[in-house]
């Protein structure tokens, strides 16, 4: 199971004065069961390319393949595509419209002509997963908070039930504890449901914490694209495309260059945290 | 690109006629369009066609962008035009079965359809050549006698301004929840008129909910900067006339001469 | 001196309705707070989402008023309708969502609308406008249609709109949530420049750690509440108390407690992680020459 795009470009605004070519030459494949994070600018062409995974937007040239089809063949069913391949955009919680909450993530399964139990099923089950209580499925998704509302908007996308979950930004403008709940939340459903995510961030140290691999885009190419302690390790390119690294991977490979003994290349919190002290530990001679 | 799209769509050139103070200008539209009236006959496009064409000269658009305005009404225009050439009565030129054609229908049917053309590609020199921000500025100056007769006329000119800064903004809106709930499998191209309508309250709801909400942090921060009204405000552009002006409306004068003129000696 | 902001037994106060529109419950947004904050002073008000934070800022610009409690704007009562052009002039407030609070179609007028409104001369409105401009980097941009401009320059031109008003004191409610990080640090970066030269009192309101780093004091809010307030570091080093709060310690930091907590006898009020590096490399030293 994947997503293949081969030899993609995409030029927005063709024959306008705004001509811009957002996406050159972009290939890369998004497997099954993978965790990726994409990096870039404002601008870089992240959002075309989480737009082109889900058929919303077609290349200029090039081919998108969806498991080894190509979803531009009129005999592909975009709307099932779509269910598939969910895409949550950022500030989701935009799109609510619906009366109650169990209704708005009712929309995409209904959408999706699944059988009315299944509806029902899939809307509870999402619901549950995004940390939804009961008490709150007739309510109003108005008169919920900021969280609250965008882990509904991205119910309403799980309940169809996808294989693959794009989202772009998920975190943005959430403050400190509703972020590590939606990504929390990400990687609960990465190691659970087996869902393949792959998330926009512009918070380096949350790329560091939750994905596996890491696609970074400049200018409209995919520029690195590999396993997060590869792409950590190029500290100066990062810094030369304006995205840099996340300071305590800084920190560490400072302490490096200083001449401290640290073991590997850790870039989550956790491994950051023992490999100094591992380091400190073996500079004082195991005497502390 | 969505964000530019200007209301009445201003052609951005250096221009005579684009550094015309906006009250001058739409002074001027107006004569212009009611002068157009005051004739029935072809005499009268003996003054009002060079004007036109003087003016359009010095503003520098191109006469292709004054004939686009004519798209929306090309239906109305051919509907005037027949109903005139064959429901006028008068000598006969052509007789078709029931159809009349006259010579006094030729006539009204020129010179109708002729004004209507003139009237608009006119009218739609001023937008080409004024920005909305002008024409708004423009407008609330022309109109603040009637503030003595308690018309809001700031706060108008104000809600225009403000339409014109959020409407580009809300077309983008529409846009992103058009395919926020198309990646939600939503279908907006398919089924029946009733359908479609209906289809459309997903965009519609979160839109006019953004909007509420967009509409009320303006109004915070429009307080937070001290707005009150109208009253008191000074302006970091105020329109002033200047002698370019004195000599528009001089040309406008010889113009309304000249009719008057072309009107009373020339019969046909 | 006479302090920019004080405020006395802060209490405001709203009713939530139901469906219906009967009022379900009575909500204390902001309980009791008592704060001071003096002139020229760099001051960050931090909490989660729903602790009052931008309830609070609201009143420092007299756009709610006090359920309880006396709200003073350098001297002026917030409840004194008298005071109030004077009160919103004095205390700027630049807004969380970049384009709601854009009025103009260009961006030298929007820059213009505050001082327009006090009813300044247009003689002195084009140089106030072109020196807020320079002052936040935006001259070459003043003729352009706001919607042309990044998140960061929308926030910046928010902020020469006040400047253009002469205000003493700028509020940023969560000015930078919305903005990506290159916008966020133009933003910190222009109100910093400001707040150190022109000696402009910045009220930060943010959830932001890594920005309150540079303030003078920190207040952070709970439920209504000033729970805990200082300096950077004394408010770094309540750990628990900051996760009981919704937020978590800027990373050098959590860092510093990582290591404390592993048995390391590192200090946990550093700031940045070139502190920390000092330090480890203090312990370093100390413990390998023994």
């Amino acid at each position: 199971m994947s997503i293949l795009l081969d030899h993609v470009n995409y030029i927005y605004g063709e024959n306008t004065p705004d001509e811009k070519q957002a996406l050159i030459d972009v290939s890369v494949e998004i497997k099954e069961n993978e965790m990726i994070a994409l990096v870039g600018h404002t601008g870089s062409g992240k959002s075309t390319f989480v737009q082109l995974l889900n058929g919303l937007e077609a290349p200029s040239s090039g081919t998108v393949y969806y498991q080894g089809t190509d979803i531009s063949e009129p005999s592909f069913s975009k709307r099932e595509l779509r269910g598939k391949v969910g895409l949550v955009f950022q500030y989701p919680e935009y799109q609510l419209f619906e009366e109650t909450v169990i209704r708005d993530v009712q929309f995409g399964p209904k959408n999706m002509g699944f059988r009315d139990l299944d509806i029902e099923l899939y809307s509870f089950e999402a619901l549950k997963k995004v940390g939804i209580g009961d008490e709150l499925l007739d309510a109003s998704p108005l008169s919920l908070s900021g969280g609250q509302k965008r882990r509904v908007a991205i119910a309403g996308v799980l309940a169809m039930q996808p294989e693959f979950l794009i989202l772009d930004e998920p975190a943005a403008g959430l403050d400190p504890a509703g972020k590590r709940e939606i990504m929390e939340l990400l990687k609960s459903l990465h190691e659970e449901k087996k869902i393949t995510i792959l998330f926009v961030s512009h918070s380096m140290e949350d790329v560091a914490e939750y994905a596996k691999r890491v696609l970074v885009m400049n200018e409209g190419r995919i520029v690195l694209d590999g396993r997060s302690e590869q792409i950590f390790s190029y500290q100066k390119e990062l810094e030369q495309i304006g995205l840099g690294v996340p300071q305590s991977v800084s920190l560490v490979n400072s302490l490096k260059k200083h001449g401290w003994d640290i073991k590997g290349m850790p870039i989550k919190y956790g491994e950051t945290v023992e490999a100094i002290y591992e380091a400190v530990t073996r500079r004082s001679g195991g005497s502390i | 690109m969505i964000r530019d799209i200007t209301i009445g769509q201003y052609y951005r050139t250096e221009s005579v006629i684009h550094r015309l103070d906006p009250r001058v200008k739409i002074v001027g539209t107006l004569c212009y369009m009611i002068s157009l009236f005051t004739f029935q006959s072809f005499a009268g496009y003996l003054a009002a066609i060079p004007f036109f064409a003087f003016v359009l000269l010095l503003s520098r658009v191109p006469f292709s962008y004054t004939v686009k305005g004519l798209k929306p009404v090309f239906v109305m225009l051919i509907l005037t035009s027949v109903l005139n050439l064959f429901w006028t009565e008068g000598t006969v030129i052509v007789r078709l079965g029931f159809v009349v054609v006259t010579w006094e229908g030729l006539k009204r049917m020129i010179v109708i359809s002729l004004r209507l053309i003139l009237l608009i590609i006119g009218a739609s020199v001023l937008t080409l050549t004024t920005t909305p921000n002008q024409l708004t500025d423009g407008l609330e100056h022309l109109f603040s006698p009637l503030k003595k007769v308690h018309v809001p006329v700031h706060e108008i000119a104000m809600m225009m301004s403000i339409a014109l800064r959020f409407i580009p903004i809300l077309i983008e809106e529409t846009g992103r929840i058009m395919k926020a709930q198309t990646a939600r499998g939503a279908d907006f191209e398919t089924g029946s008129v009733l359908r479609r309508i209906k289809n459309m309250f997903p965009i519609f709801i979160p839109l006019f909910v953004s909007a509420v909400h967009r509409a009320g942090d303006l109004a915070d921060a429009m307080d937070a900067r001290c707005y009150h009204g109208g009253a008191g405000r000074t302006k970091l552009h105020p329109l002033h006339y200047t002698g370019r002006d004195s000599a528009a409306f001089f040309v406008l004068l010889l113009y309304l001469l000249l009719l008057y003129f072309v009107k009373r000696y020339i019969p046909y | 001196m006479k302090k920019i902001v004080e405020i006395k037994n802060l209490v405001h106060e709203y009713a939530r309705r139901d469906s219906e529109g009967n009022v379900a419950e009575i909500v204390r947004a902001v309980d009791s707070v008592n704060l001071e904050i003096e002139p020229g002073a760099f001051v960050a008000v931090l909490g989660a989402n729903g602790s009052g934070k931008s309830t609070l800022a609201k009143h420092l610009n007299a756009l709610l008023m006090p359920t309880e409690g006396t709200v003073l704007i350098d001297g002026k009562n917030t409840e004194d309708r008298e005071k109030l052009l004077d009160i919103r002039k004095t205390a700027g407030m630049v807004f969380q969502n970049p384009d709601n609070q854009i009025v103009a179609n260009v961006v030298e007028e929007d820059v213009a609308f505050g001082p327009e409104n006090l009813g300044v001369p247009t003689e002195k409105l084009e140089k106030r406008v072109h020196d807020s401009l320079k002052a936040v980097d935006l001259f070459e941009e003043r003729k352009k249609s706001p919607n042309r401009l990044s998140g960061g320059q929308k926030q910046r031109a928010a902020i020469a709109g006040i400047l253009a008003m002469r205000s003493k004191c700028i509020i940023l409610d969560e000015a930078t949530a919305m903005l990506d990080p290159v916008g966020r640090k133009q933003v910190l970066q222009a109100v910093l420049e400001l707040n150190r030269e022109e000696h402009i009192t910045v009220i930060l309101i943010t959830h932001f750690m890594e920005e309150v780093i540079e303030a003078d004091q920190i207040f952070v809010m709970k439920q209504g509440e000033v729970v805990l307030s200082g300096t950077p570091r004394q408010v770094f080093s309540r750990k628990e108390l900051l996760e009981e709060c919704g937020l978590t310690l800027p990373d050098a930091a959590r860092i510093a407690w990582g290591l404390k907590l592993k048995g390391l006898s590192v200090r946990t009020d550093v700031l940045s992680m070139q502190e920390l590096e000092e330090e480890l490399n203090g312990i370093g030293v100390s413990h390998g020459g023994v």
